[in-house]
């Protein structure tokens, strides 16, 4: 019995450990962890200089309506948006099928970090979004088009 | 009572004949929830046909982790008790456990590349699941890469149950990271975020795959059982065992 008791106290004790370790190394890795940044965290990173001019990000949030523009040759330019902050993309490929405005999607590329001074001379920085690949997210609601034309929900 | 379900010649000899019912069962419900997810459901409002996809890759999402939960508990009852069966059932749903993360992992790649846009990304949802079914494969390898059995089985299970802490990890992923997967839709607080219509053809192939995965256990337990003997008798002659 007492073997046996001694047997489930290891395990649990390498169990507990395995826990707590895991949880460290994810705590610690918690910013390459996440697969995108919203705007409002690039933002705040470029006005800590955490991010140089050019480097690869992805940036998710949702399309703002009303900002999608289409030019020549698949260039497309929109603005993505939490809500808070915005960020302008452009881009030049083939959109996913979900894209649209108002959902919620992910830009792969590069940022471009313009500064320039403003007539009081103060040193602004102006962002720039190239994007070489778009993805789009789905949200967890699954339901029939009927459904979401009675909840007036614009698809 | 309880001794007798742990002596694999009486569990054996009970499960031998549930074997074809549950078999029955499960091409019963895989025709019924297929007839329902092709036939029988609504397109999505955002997603139109390809939401179909889900009442195959939710339910294998779902078993992967249920299996793999099996597996680590059943580790943990035959390293601290030396139960053979604990054993064997554990080594018995390792590959069907493995079979399932795979269909996962193709089933939401093929329904990434319409819906996201990408076949395969590396975000922590995703991510996860592939070292869940890493797990799997390196239990299974780890359980077969000894000559004595006993000792593949002891180190196999610490592996399988190390690998217990990956569970969460996937669990919790889409909610604490921002990640390209969505979040859970029915394993959540509040009421599911799935229409009725959709979630019969789910948990039909739910229920179907937990009875797969019972049919082809009870075949696969038997089959390690008979391996054990065999690899015992095998022992002897060589004089490994004294």
């Amino acid at each position: 019995m007492n073997r046996r008791q001694n047997k489930i106290i290891t395990i649990s004790f390498l169990v507990a450990v395995l826990c707590c370790s895991i949880f460290l190394i994810l705590y610690a890795l918690r910013d390459n962890v996440i697969f995108f940044y919203s705007p409002s965290e690039i933002e705040k990173k470029v006005s800590n200089d955490d991010i140089a001019d050019g480097s690869l990000i992805r940036l998710g949030g949702l399309v703002l309506e009303d900002s999608f523009q289409r030019g020549e040759d698949n260039y497309v330019s929109f603005v993505i948006t939490d809500l808070k902050n915005e960020i302008n993309i452009s881009y030049s490929g083939i959109l996913p099928d979900l894209f649209r405005e108002g959902q919620g999607v992910i830009a792969e590329g590069y940022i471009e970090i313009i500064k320039f001074k403003n007539k009081d001379n103060i040193l602004k920085k102006q962002l720039k979004f190239n994007a070489s690949n778009i993805l789009a997210k789905h949200d967890e609601n699954y339901m029939p088009p009927e459904v979401s034309e009675a909840l007036g929900l614009e698809y | 009572m309880k001794n007798q379900f742990v002596n694999p010649g009486f569990l054996v000899n009970y499960i031998r004949p549930l074997t074809p019912w549950c078999g029955g069962i499960a091409i019963l419900l895989v025709m019924i929830g297929l007839w329902f997810s092709f036939y029988n459901s609504p397109i999505d409002y955002q997603q139109g046909n390809a939401v179909r996809i889900m009442y195959v890759h939710v339910p294998s999402a779902w078993m992967s982790m249920g299996i793999y939960s099996f597996i680590a508990i059943s580790s943990f009852f035959g390293l601290v008790y030396g139960h053979i069966t604990a054993f064997s059932l554990a080594k018995a749903a390792a590959p069907i456990g493995a079979t399932f993360t795979a269909i996962c992992l193709i089933s939401g790649s093929a329904w990434g590349k319409p819906m996201w846009g990408t076949w395969w990304v590396w975000d922590a949802r995703l991510t996860s699941v592939l070292i869940l079914f890493f797990f799997y494969i390196g239990y299974i390898v780890f359980s077969k890469s000894f000559n004595d059995f006993s000792k593949g089985e002891k180190f196999s299970s610490i592996l399988a149950i190390i690998g217990l802490v990956n569970l969460p990890v996937i669990k919790f992923s889409v909610d604490y990271w921002n990640t390209l997967h969505q979040p859970a839709s029915i394993s959540k607080f509040g009421s599911p975020s799935i229409h009725i219509d959709m979630l019969i053809p789910l948990l039909i192939m739910f229920f179907a795959f937990i009875f797969i995965f019972i049919h082809l256990l009870m075949i696969r337990l038997q089959l390690e059982l008979n391996n054990r003997r065999l690899n015992i008798k095998n022992m002897k002659s060589y004089g490994d065992l004294k």
